[in-house]
């Protein structure tokens, strides 16, 4: 089976939720 | 005000159980924290190195744009140290003693492991690339990352010199801007205090060791030990009374002088064809492969070699990320007044070439008689790593002397990192205040030497030293969140400069 380990997936599941909110900082509008 | 008490109280609370734990049952400690760590470096390894290696294009795509001309200060600042007193400063706090005692004995260990599978010249060139790369300008990227964004916020947008402040800067009264920024001090106080506490410790091990070897070697007394730290204590007090002209600037020239001297003198009177031409090659060589090397992860290589990779490139890489804060914030201090470009190119190139030199030099001394003599030095790794440079030493002739000359370079330099990190920390505990009174700094020299006592009392140096590696993860995601800080600030400040003056 070519399924990775579950953790590994579930701690990569994070660093991209982490690029993600990264791109979400740079791209928002401030609020005033 | 109030909001600093809470966080410092945290951070040292933090420090205190990690330290009774550490003394108290430090297998435990280490078993739990080496598994988190290498589960992270199994599963986030491609996300460090990308990111070192972003963050390297940043500095260096900040150089050749418009906003290399942006001072860090006002416009009418000027730098207040002369460039090779601020450079041997950012030396000083950002590498320091671990250099001495690796000069050798890394590129030999890299050398012995690629040995037994690459023939033994293209070993040699690997072992000084590893070194030259590990040492090198990554390292120095992640500094100036964060000590870049330090300082424009602080300088040119007045906020406290924190490693909250540029995300509560730009994301004002917002619940999560706040609660990152918390979280990422209450880290930083942490992981400075266990890191310097643990550097401490250690340092005070490797003098000690030299003195013994001065006098003959054999085992290491215990009242050696104890005697070299209270003399430690002794020598970094002053420092932190006087200000950071008289004080740590002048201290760090000695160290930097006395290391120039130690490579000056092994180029001289070693093999000086050899070592130029290594020196040289391990520059070409390193400018060839940087980049593609920054975003190399072994991952098609066989477990010796992956594991390899993680215990050295990796730990390496996020230990640069762990001293960001501390190195960032005390460079940032010291840099007021030099433009970006001035800045970036003083902090990348200059102490890179440094090493690269060193690691030429020292490591080339040591491929020297692995190749041409007996190969006792790289029979020392598997034995007796943490004395080979003192093995060197006593190869070339007048041992005593250098020997003495490594110690007081050893010893300086953790007394500047104390000095250093003591202002650091002087800082954060009073909200970012850029000059600390002398009393804070001296408090804080005081933790930084009972900490240091606490772990020479555990004895156990590899505990330390997964500790720090678990202290520095969650600072991989903090300095990449304070790169793009920056780069927002930057694009706002351009922005609204564009308006001006259409208006």
């Amino acid at each position: 089976m070519l399924i990775g380990d579950p953790v590994d997936t579930f701690m990569n599941l994070g660093t991209f939720a982490f690029i993600g909110a990264m791109v979400w900082v740079l791209m928002r509008r401030p609020s005033d | 005000m109030n909001d600093s008490r809470v966080l410092l109280t945290a951070s040292i609370g933090l420090c205190a159980v990690i330290g009774i734990w550490g003394v108290a049952d430090p297998a435990s400690l280490q078993a739990i924290a080496k598994e988190i760590v290498d589960q992270y470096f199994i599963s986030r390894g491609w996300f460090v190195m990308l990111s070192v290696t972003i963050m390297l294009l940043f500095c260096l795509g900040l150089t050749v744009t418009k906003f290399g001309d942006i001072r860090l200060g006002a416009d009418t600042d000027r730098p207040e140290y002369t460039t090779p007193t601020w450079i041997a400063m950012l030396f000083a706090a950002g590498m320091g003693v671990g250099l001495l005692f690796w000069a050798v004995a890394e590129p030999l260990t890299h050398y012995y492991l690629a040995s037994q599978a690459i023939p033994a010249p293209i070993a040699a060139e690997q072992a000084l690339l590893a070194s030259n790369f590990n040492w090198g300008i990554h390292a120095w990227a992640i500094y100036g990352t964060t000590a870049l964004t330090i300082a424009y916020f602080s300088f040119r947008r007045g906020t406290p010199m924190l490693v909250s402040a540029p995300v509560k800067n730009l994301f004002p009264g917002e619940m999560w801007a706040n609660a990152v920024g918390w979280f990422s001090d209450f880290m930083a106080i942490a992981a400075i205090a266990i890191g310097v506490g643990g550097s401490v410790a250690m340092g005070v091990f490797q003098v000690a060791d030299g003195v013994t070897v001065l006098f003959g070697g054999g085992a290491t007394p215990t009242y050696l030990v104890w005697g070299v730290f209270l003399v430690m204590i002794a020598a970094y007090i002053p420092p932190l009374l006087v200000d950071l002209g008289s004080g740590m600037a002048k201290l760090s020239n000695i160290a930097m002088g006395l290391a120039i001297a130690l490579v000056a003198y092994t180029i001289i009177l070693g093999p000086s064809e050899f070592l130029l031409n290594s020196v040289v090659s391990g520059i070409g060589m390193y400018v060839a492969e940087v980049i593609p090397r920054g975003l190399q992860t072994f991952t098609f290589f066989g477990d010796e070699t992956t594991q390899w990779f993680r215990d050295w490139t990796l730990t390496y890489m996020v230990w640069w990320i762990a001293w960001g804060p501390f190195v960032g914030v005390f460079v940032a201090r010291i840099s007021k007044g030099r433009t970006i470009r001035e800045f970036v190119l003083g902090v990348l190139i200059g102490p890179t070439l440094f090493s690269t030199i060193w690691f030429g030099a020292f490591g080339g001394v040591g491929l020297y008689e692995t190749l041409n003599g007996q190969g006792e030095l790289l029979a020392l790794t598997q034995t007796n790593v943490e004395r080979m440079t003192f093995a060197l030493l006593d190869r070339l002739p007048f041992a005593t002397i250098t020997t003495i000359a490594t110690i007081a370079a050893a010893f300086l330099f953790i007394v500047t990192s104390v000095v250093s990190a003591a202002f650091v920390l002087g800082m954060f505990s009073t909200g970012g205040n850029p000059d600390p009174s002398a009393k804070v700094r001296v408090l804080w020299g005081g933790l930084l030497g009972i900490l240091g006592a606490a772990m020479i009392l555990s004895g156990s140096m590899n505990a330390v030293k997964t500790l720090i590696a678990l202290g520095a993860l969650p600072f991989v995601f903090i300095t990449v969140l304070l790169m793009v800080c920056l780069t927002k600030a930057l694009l706002q400040d351009s922005r609204k400069e564009t308006e001006h003056a259409d208006r």
